[in-house]
This record gives C-alpha cells, structure tokens and sequence, in this order.
C-alpha cells in the first residue's frame, strides 16, 4: 500500500527575526503516499514552523525541498497548493460568517457566465460529502463544532487537489468521539494514497495512528522511524522528557467555596444552559465534560460574569456574586483562562510584559496613587514565567514570537501563580507538551490544599488526569456527577455520555 | 401634493443610494472609503464643467465618473502601499475636494460662488406616451431622465454583483482577509476592483446632483455622501438595505427641501435637518435590530 | 525599524512643503515673492513669529483630543463640531453671567469642556448601545453644531453692532495674557504644553495608560481581564470632546475675545492629522502643531503680501492628511514574520 515518496526535506533551517530564533537547525523528513507521518517534539521545537515552510507560508533560511523528485521553492501556499500540499490550520482557516458551500469553493467557483454554478459544484462535492457525512452544505461556518469545521477543511482541501496534507494538533480541540472520527477520515485518506503528516503532542495516539514518528527538538530531528519498530518510551526519552506518573494528591475536602444554583442562560433563542446547579468544596478539582460545545464553557463565562444568565444565582465563599463585575470576582480570587487563546486569553499586538500583567498591575504594590512601578513588576513578571518555564529572551518581545505552547504556559503562569481560590479554565493543557501537561496537573494538585478548580473541557483524557470529579454536560444539561471512585479511565467518560444522549 | 414629495424624494434617494451602494462595495471588502463626500463634490464640479464645455451630457458624465474613480483608488492606493490609515487618507481627500473645488472654480471660472451655466446641454427623458389624462401618476411612474434611470440599473446591477464569485470574494475577504489570503484569493485586485466600483458610482451620483439644474456651488453635496456612508453602514452586505435605508433618508432629503421653499427657517438649520433627521434614522433602525437580536458586546 | 519611524513623518513634511511650492509656484504671478514670504515670512519679525506660535495653540489642543480619543482605540471625527460649539457656548455663558474675571474665564472653560464632553459623549454612547459607528455619528453631530453655533452667532447671540456675525466682546480683564505683543501669542500656550505632557506622563507611567493600551489593542482581552472596557471608552472620548472644546475657548480667550463665526476654520480635522503626524505621542504634539501653524502661516503671509488664494492651505493641509499616516519606505518581505502558531 505504501507509495512513492512525495516530499523530502533536507537539512531545513530556519531563524527568526528580529528575536534571533533558530527555530529550525536542521530537519530532514520525507512524506510517503499513502502513509500517515506523526511529528512530535515539545512545546517550541519547531513543529509548526516546520509545517509552515512546507505549505509555502515562511521561506527557509537553508536547505532543500523535493517535491516528486524535484527540487522546489515555494514562496506562497498558492505555490504549494499546486503541488498538491496543503496545511490546515490549529486556527482553522475558515470565514465563519459564510456558508459550508461558500467556503468550500471560494477561490475556485464553478461559473456559467458571470454567475455561481451551484449544480456543478454540488455535483463535485457531492460524493466527496458522502462519504465523510458532510453537514448540509447552507448551514453557516459559525453555527458547527470544531469537528464539522475540521472535516470542512479537509474537504475543502481534497477538493483542491490535495495528496498531501499537513495537520497541525488537529485533535487539540476534539472531543474523543470526534478524533475517533477524525483518524476514519484520515485513513481512508490514506487508502487514496495521500500523505498526511499530524502534529500531536499525545504520544499513544502518534503511535496508534501513525506509520511514521518523527521527532523534533530544539529544531533538530532526533528520531525518525517506523512506528513498528517503536514503543512510548523511546520516544519520550527522544523528546528530552522524563517519563511519569500522573500524581493525584488527596486532601482534606473543605468548606463550600462555590455554589451555583439553577443558571439558565440564553443565546438568542437557543438555551445554552438549562438550569444548571452545582458545589464545589476546597480541595476539589471539577470537571465540566461534553462531548462538544454542550455548555461546559458557557458556564465558565457565567461564572466569571462575561455572560450574563436569565436567571439563577451564584454564590462564591457564601458571597452572592451574581452582580459582581469581572473584576470584582476576580479580585476575590477568581482567575480564569478562556477557551479562544489568541483573541481572548492573549493581546497579540502587546509585548510579553504586557500580557503577563495584566491580573496584577492594578493591586499594591505594583501601582500606587494609578502609577505604575516598573521595575517591580518586571522582577515579578520574570520570576512567574521563570517558575512556569517560559522561554522568553526578553520580556519586552512582542507576545506573538512565542510559540503555541509557551503561549499557553504564560497564560497559565498568569492565572496560577497566585495561587487562586477559585481556578476556572477551558481546555487548560491542550497544545501542551507532556512535560508541561505534567507540571499543570502537579500545580492543580497543589491547588486543592487552598482552593479548587472548574476545568471545562471536551476531551476526556484532560477531564481524566486534572479532576477528582467529572461533570457530564449534554445540551446544556447537567446530566451525571462522576466521582474518583468511578474514573478508572478516560473511556468510562465518553461511553456515559453516549448513554446519556 | 403627495405624489411630489413622493416624486421627489424618489430623485433625492437616487444619488444618495448609488453612493451609498459605491461605499457599500468598499465596506464589504473591509475597507470603508469615507472619501465619498469629498468624490461626489467633486463629480459635481466636474461633471457641469466638461458637459458645458463640450455640450454633451454624456461627456460630462463620463469625466465626473473617471475623475472620482482616479479619487477612490488614490484614497486605495495610499492605503495599500504606503501604509497609510484609510480614515484618515479618506478625511484627507475629502479637505482636499473641498479645497479644490473652490480653487478650481475661482481660477477656471473667475467665482467662489454658485456659477450658472447658460448653455447646458439637456438631458433626455424617456417620456411615455401613456397615462395622458394623470399627469402626477404619470410623473410618478415615468418621465425619468437618463441619469435617474441609469441609477436604477446600477442598484440592479449591485444587487446581481453579490450574487456572483466576485461578490463572494469581495465578501469573503471583508471578513476575514487572512483566510482569503491562505486560499489563493486575489485580495488586492478584489480591493481594487470595488474601488473602481465605489469611484464609478460617486461620479454617477455627483453629476445627479450638478447636471440637472446646471449650476455649481461649493457647498452643493450639502452631507448626502455622508448620508450615503450611514446608508452603507446601516444597510450592511445587502444591496436591498442599503436600498431600504436610502429611501428613508432621501425622503428626509426632500422633506427638508419642502420646508426650505415653504417656511422661512434659518439657513443653518435647514441644513442641519437631513443630517438630524440620519441620526434619527441610525437610532431607530438601531433600536429595532438590537431589541431583535439582543445585545451584543 | 527605528529610523523608520521618524523618517516617515519627515517626508510627509518635506512632501508638503513641496507641493505647496508647487502649488504657489504655479499659481501666483510672482511666483519668486510669494514662495519668499510663504516660507520666510513667518521668521521675518516677532509679529509674524508669534502669531504662528498662537496659530499652534488650538491645534495642540485639537491634536491632543484626537491622540486621547486614539490611545483608546476610539476615532473621534466630531472634533471640530467640539471645538467650535463648546467655545460658542463658554463664550455665551460666560458673557451672561455677571461674575469677576477669573472666576468667569473658569466657567467659560469648565462650560466649554462639557459641552464638548458631551457632543463626544453622545456617539459613544451610540457605539456603545446600538453598535453604531462612531466614526460617522461623531462627525455628524459635530457637523448639525457646527450649524446651531452658527444660528446661534447669526441670529440670537449676534452683537447687533459687529460687522460680522459675533458675539459681544468679553471683558478686557477676561481674555488670556498675551505673551509676545503685539502679536497673538498667549498664555495658552503654556497650558497646552503642559497638558501634552501630562498625557505623555500618563500614558507611560499610569495605569490609566497601560489600560487605554490594551483597551485600544484588544478590547475582548482587556475586558476578560477585568477592565471596564465601557467606561475607558467613554472616558477617552469625553476627555477627547472637552479637550477639543477647551482648546476652541482657550483661542476665543487667548485671541478673538469674542466668539467669531467660523474661527475654528477647520482647526478641529486638523487635530487629526497633528496627531498623527507623530504617531499619537503626545510628547511631540507640540511640533507637528507648529508645522501645520507654520504651513498655515506662511501662506497667509503670503496671501497677504502678494495676491494668491488662500484655498491653497486648504488643499496643502488635505495632502498632508492623505500622507500623514503613511509608511513611506514600508518593506512587504517583512510580513511573514507576523503571524502566530
Ligand atoms: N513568527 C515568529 N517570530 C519569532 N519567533 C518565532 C516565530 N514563530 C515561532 N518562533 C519561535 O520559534 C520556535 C519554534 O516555534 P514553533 O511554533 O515552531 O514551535 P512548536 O513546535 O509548534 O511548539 P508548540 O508545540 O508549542 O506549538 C519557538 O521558540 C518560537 O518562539
Ligand atoms: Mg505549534
């Protein structure tokens, strides 16, 4: 079944500037047709640029591209696109505000005359769309799940002629059953005989999935095998990890710090919280689980008052905070890490100072009289992201020359250091590496002695490792409470949520 | 009675709504021209300039719509390759325009003023030969001069250029450039090509205003561009809304024409009512569509 | 990078100059005379020299409204509705009131301040429960003012003896001290100077700053993180509207002693472009004020001097509005540096 190979890359080397960057000292991949290639390595290894340069995004400083044989040169993705590789996005590349169709032809409309031809393009797609159980092509971008969205991509990708696609952590924001999904998709891809290379930071999957694992670290290939000839902990150690066991500490469980009763919340229509009612003690780590989208993070956004319920009250330490303003939750030791990394959680034209203080430069000492100790706070800001093992070279650098996961750790690092009472996060350890997921899951470990947690999530693997308890939302409905007793593993989880739907 | 406010305010909306569709063009692909106050003075100017210079209407139409055009991709082309806000460049030409007009005229014609042109060549009127014995229906319904007519077509036109992959595009890449980009789409010339449209249509709806009476006075556009940039803004992607919103202020449009001829209010005033009466649109209009859909930050 | 920045600005400048000596060149009949006067003449004594120091004044002002109502990501185009309006009414009041001096200068200034305030006030609020631009309502409110002052000094306000449509004259113990007589120069000279720096102080060693920053960069993330995203928003454009006001009132005071029709002659839009000449820093107003004064100036020396239109500013100052923004020597090859993982 394995073909020809397709791409080759030789000793890519790429540097970032101004900042200096080596992001890239030397990689050497190649793609088979019909094969499935897993690219691992830790958080800023290089995955991404990688990725990047084969589609056309960022030109290499040095070394070669093959494409079929041939030395190429890409300066667009439009010049990647013509020979069939394509990149989809961790931030898919979709216009939200526009149809499945729309988006599935834009650039490349069908026309007679002047006009959109609507039945050669549905004829093109349409065996295409049944075989992947495509959702009705005029439903608009916005209204699906990330899955829908993915397989839109991917669509919309085989429909420009793709042989091979390049994935980045497609499965960072899928639910268990919609990865599943997923790797069928991908497989028959690969009975087609394309290529496919996913970027993935969980190891079993890599292995499970792959033909192929290449690792990267510090931009440089260390390993590159067939999976067969593999196991787990090769590759960890490849990757410069430690391998460990997930810790779980128990403590005393506390008073009541959170108490939410019967919030029923409303978008438009559509009720996207139905009179949901819940505690959380000190001492305990919460899991809100869905499958989808099925409220578990609307509730985060109640609770840290960015959405507004139609009813219901919330109590906080006993406090009703049902009115508070955002700031005074979280002045009363509320933090929060919202679930849209780039556009909510971080201010990508500000500088990594700016970013990280953003939780503190209100309070004493680092203002007094509304005027700011610089100083004070770049100390405090270095020895926060030091703690959390953010590479910065300097904290002035604008926040977007980080990479994905050191991103996620500075928005962490924000929201743990002190220590919060209450801890509310979306999906807080997707895009991390092992070693980091690892390091966050002590640290909300050490939490509970104080404090607790919410985790939102929709992968059950997360819910699975951070939490004591698991919520089952579906719909917007509290359906179940798992306790520790019950999680033995994460597939328990997802099997209940079947039950329940 | 009726059917002349009727009447008239239906040739008040006109320019007002082929701008309106000229910015909307813009706004679809992201990137508003506010210049279209400063395009359509402009227009005017040109427009009775070169008519009665080569005593043909169609001239004059032609050169009021190349020279607006050439103002709209220079508001682009600073925009585009010198990195320059595209507000701000839009309030720069429309200072410019004003300038220069008042420039123009006094060195071209000797007068700040408003300068009559004695010999304006007529614009043709499509005169049906029906509804004789109703003469105010028929005014309604027909006698329409070319340029009001060519107006027509070019809201149909709009209306059929959304519906095409160009439209798509142009739509595509208003909301999200960087996707478009990714996917291969010509951004720059899809840019371009709706700034051609925005010039064209600005230089159409000046000459609607200068042509007919065949006069010219600076102050002439008296706020209908930005009128139109509130039509664009209020009646969003769709053409029809922006047509919807056009015809309510054309309608305030001519009826603060009727009180100027009718009652003897100060002069500053009457200017100020269309732009009172815009304000009173954007409220409503505003108020229906929040309560319809809630609130959102 | 940082050449860059200051580059920029400089060839907006040296462009300007060029095109109005083009421009005159073009158009007078003496063309050597005119250039002469236009670009000497406000150097050729303290008369000419001070009074385009006082043509700054008001575009300090202006320039620091629109810098505040930038810094937080706002466009305040009703700037010169505020300018204008809110000096009329200062003015009224205070000529109404039968107080002492001083303490009728402060209300006249307090009166105005609010009265912008509240023209800047009113888009906001539109923004802020309709969703409706700012950018458009903001310049047509200002716009509507602009036409009630001017009713207000036609008809109810007018001094019956004045030539032209003004008010009554102010209190010769009312008006501003002047600086370098008999020129205009005035005492607000001073005060715009130093509110600029106070916002330069602000900016970059207060919280207030650091909040307009993010506010203006990522309005989503300043609010997630606790900011009052509302209230900054209506803060810097109330301080945006009554700054553009005081200014209007510091000119009636500091030069005309009476509310004149049409004094503020466009002052208001050029605030804009004062801003932006120097990137909204607020410590630099100050210069690309007396640029626009010196432009301005010069051409009315010259107008005055040797016959030539005075539109001429009018079509300069619309150039260097076109310019003012951009990036000369801008390089695309540095694009790809910009995205995200
Ligand atoms: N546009 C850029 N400008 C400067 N430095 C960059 C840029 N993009 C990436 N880098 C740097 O290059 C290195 C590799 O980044 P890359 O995004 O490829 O990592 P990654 O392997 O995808 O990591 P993650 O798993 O965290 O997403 C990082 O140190 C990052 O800070
Ligand atoms: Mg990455």
């Amino acid at each position: 079944m394995r073909g020809k190979t397709i791409v080759q890359l030789l000793n890519v080397q790429k540097t970032f500037y101004p900042s200096g960057v080596k992001a890239l000292k030397g990689v050497n991949l190649f793609l088979e047709a019909g094969s499935v290639h897993a690219l691992l390595g830790a958080n800023g290894a290089g995955k991404t640029t990688l990725v990047r340069i084969l589609a056309g995004e960022i030109q290499p400083d040095a070394g070669e591209i093959f494409v079929d044989g041939r030395a190429v040169n890409f300066r667009t993705p439009k010049d990647a696109m013509r020979h069939g590789i394509v990149l989809v996005h961790q931030n898919l590349s979709l216009v939200e505000e526009l149809t499945v169709f729309e988006n599935l032809f834009l650039g490349r409309e069908p026309r007679r005359l002047f006009f959109l031809d609507r039945k050669k393009a549905e004829q093109r797609v349409k065996d295409l769309s049944e075989r992947l159980f495509l959702v009705a092509l005029d439903r608009r971008v916005v209204d699906l799940s990330m899955a829908e969205k993915q397989k839109i991509e991917i669509v919309r990708a085989l429909l420009f002629g793709a042989r091979v696609l390049l994935l980045d952590e497609p499965t960072a924001y899928l639910s268990e059953s919609e990865e599943e999904r997923l790797f069928e998709l991908l497989a028959s891809l690969k009975r087609n005989g394309c290529a496919i290379l996913f970027i993935t930071h969980d190891l079993n999957q890599a292995l499970k999935i792959a033909d192929r694992v290449t690792v990267l670290r510090e931009g440089e290939t260390v390993l590159s095998e067939e999976t067969s000839h593999l196991n787990v902990r090769q590759v960890i150690e490849a990757m410069g990890f430690r391998s460990s066991e997930s810790p779980r500490v128990d403590v005393e469980i506390g008073e009541e710090l959170l108490k939410v009763s019967d919030i029923t919340l409303r978008s438009g229509k559509r009720l996207v919280l139905d009179r949901v009612s819940l505690s959380v003690r000190q001492g305990e780590n919460v899991g809100l689980f869905g499958l989808g989208n099925d409220g578990q993070f609307d509730l985060l956004e109640v609770l840290i008052g960015l959405k507004k319920p139609v009813s219901g009250r919330i109590f906080f330490q006993a406090r009703d905070i049902t009115r508070l303003s955002i700031r005074e939750r979280r002045r009363l030791g509320i933090a929060y890490v919202p679930k849209d990394r780039l556009r909510e959680a971080l201010n990508l034209e500000g500088s990594i100072l700016e970013n990280a203080m953003v939780n503190v430069y209100r309070e004493i000492p680092f203002a007094k009289f509304g005027l700011l100790n610089w100083a004070l706070l770049q100390d405090y800001i270095h020895g926060m992201l030091k703690e959390f093992q953010v590479e910065t070279n300097s904290i002035m650098q604008p926040v977007k020359t980080l990479s994905g996961g050191n991103l996620q750790r500075l928005i962490l690092a924000r929201e743990l250091f002190r220590g919060p009472k209450l801890f509310l996060a979306c999906r807080p350890t997707s895009g991390l590496d092992a070693q980091v997921q690892h390091y966050i899951a002590e640290r909300l470990q050490q939490l509970k002695s104080w404090g607790c947690a919410l985790i939102a999530t929709n992968d059950a693997e997360e819910a699975f490792g951070l939490c004591d308890k698991v919520l089952i939302f579906s719909k917007g409905r509290l359906k179940r409470t798992l306790y520790k007793e019950q999680l033995t593993e994460p597939s328990v989880l997802v099997s209940l949520v079947g039950e329940q739907t | 009675m009726l059917t002349q406010l009727l009447r008239s305010s239906i040739s008040s909306t006109l320019p007002i709504v082929v701008a309106a569709l000229g910015a909307s063009f813009t706004q679809r692909v992201g990137k508003l021209n506010i210049a279209i106050e400063g395009t359509m003075l402009v227009s005017c100017f040109v427009s009775v300039y070169v008519a009665a210079g080569s005593n043909s209407w169609l001239l004059g139409v032609t050169a009021a719509m190349t020279s607006s055009c050439l103002l709209s991709l220079f508001v682009w082309l600073i925009h585009r390759y010198l990195g320059a806000n595209i507000f701000v460049t839009g309030l720069g030409v429309n200072l410019v325009a004003s300038g220069l007009v008042v420039f123009l005229s006094s060195t071209l014609l000797g007068s700040k003023g408003t300068i009559f042109f004695e010999e304006m060549p007529s614009i043709p009127v499509l005169r049906l030969e029906v509804l004789e014995h109703s003469e105010p229906l028929r005014t309604l319904l027909f006698d329409y001069n070319v340029l009001e007519l060519i107006a027509m077509l070019v809201v149909f036109v709009s209306w059929l250029i959304t519906k095409t992959p160009l439209g798509l595009r142009m739509k595509a890449i208003g909301k999200n450039e960087t996707v478009a980009r990714q996917l291969g789409l010509n951004v720059d010339w899809t840019r371009i090509w709706s700034f051609i449209f925005c010039g064209l249509f600005c230089g159409l709806a000046g000459s609607m205003l200068s042509l007919p009476l065949g006069l010219f006075v600076a102050g002439m556009t008296n706020n209908r561009g930005w009128l139109a940039l509130v039509a664009a803004v209020l009646g969003g992607d769709n053409p029809l809304g922006v047509l919807g919103v056009s015809m309510v202020l054309g309608f305030s449009v001519a009826l603060s024409n009727r009180l100027q001829l009718f009652t003897t209010l100060p002069a500053e005033i009457v200017l100020s009512i269309p732009l009172i009466l815009t304000l009173g649109v954007v409220l409503i209009y505003s108020i229906l569509k929040t309560g319809e859909r809630g609130r959102s930050p | 990078m940082m050449h860059r920045k200051v580059l920029s600005p400089i060839l907006t400048v040296a462009i300007a100059f060029l095109l109005s000596a083009v421009i005159l060149g073009i158009t007078s009949r003496q063309p050597r005379e005119t250039l002469r006067w236009f670009f000497l003449g406000p150097f050729s004594n303290f008369y000419f020299f001070g009074n385009m120091l006082a043509a700054s004044i008001p575009l300090m002002f202006t320039g620091l409204a629109a810098c505040l109502a930038f810094s937080a990501g706002m466009f305040n185009l009703g700037l010169e509705g505020q300018h204008y309006f809110g000096a009329i009414i200062g003015t009224i009041v205070a000529l109404s009131v039968p107080t002492s001096s001083v303490s009728s200068m402060f209300l006249a200034l307090a009166v105005s301040f609010l009265v912008g305030a509240l023209l800047a006030l009113v888009p906001m609020l539109l923004r802020l429960t309709l969703g409706f631009s700012e950018l458009i309502s903001s310049f047509m409110i200002g716009q509507v003012f602009i036409y009630v002052g001017d009713f207000l000094l036609n008809g109810l306000f007018r001094d019956p003896e004045a030539a032209l449509a003004a008010t009554r004259h102010l209190d010769e113990t009312v008006v501003l001290a002047k600086i370098l007589p008999p020129s205009n120069l005035h005492a607000g000279y001073v005060v715009a100077i130093a509110l600029c720096l106070m916002f330069t102080v602000v900016r970059k060693w207060f919280v207030m700053g650091y909040e307009f920053k993010m506010v203006r960069e990522n309005p989503r993330f300043a609010k997630i993180h606790g900011m009052d995203v509302e209230r900054i928003w209506l803060l810097a454009m109330i301080l945006s509207g009554g700054v553009a006001a005081l200014g209007g009132m510091v000119e009636v005071l500091g030069v005309y002693g009476r509310a004149v029709k049409g004094f503020s002659h466009g002052n208001g839009f050029n605030g804009i472009a004062v801003s932006l000449l120097v990137r909204n820093n607020p410590a630099l107003i100050f210069l690309s004020a007396l640029f626009f004064a010196y432009l301005e100036s010069g051409a009315e020396i010259a107008s005055l001097m040797v016959q030539t239109p005075a539109e001429i500013v009018r079509l300069v100052q619309g150039i260097v509005f076109c310019l003012v923004t951009a990036e000369f020597l801008f390089s695309r090859g540095e694009r790809d540096a910009d995205s995200v993982t």
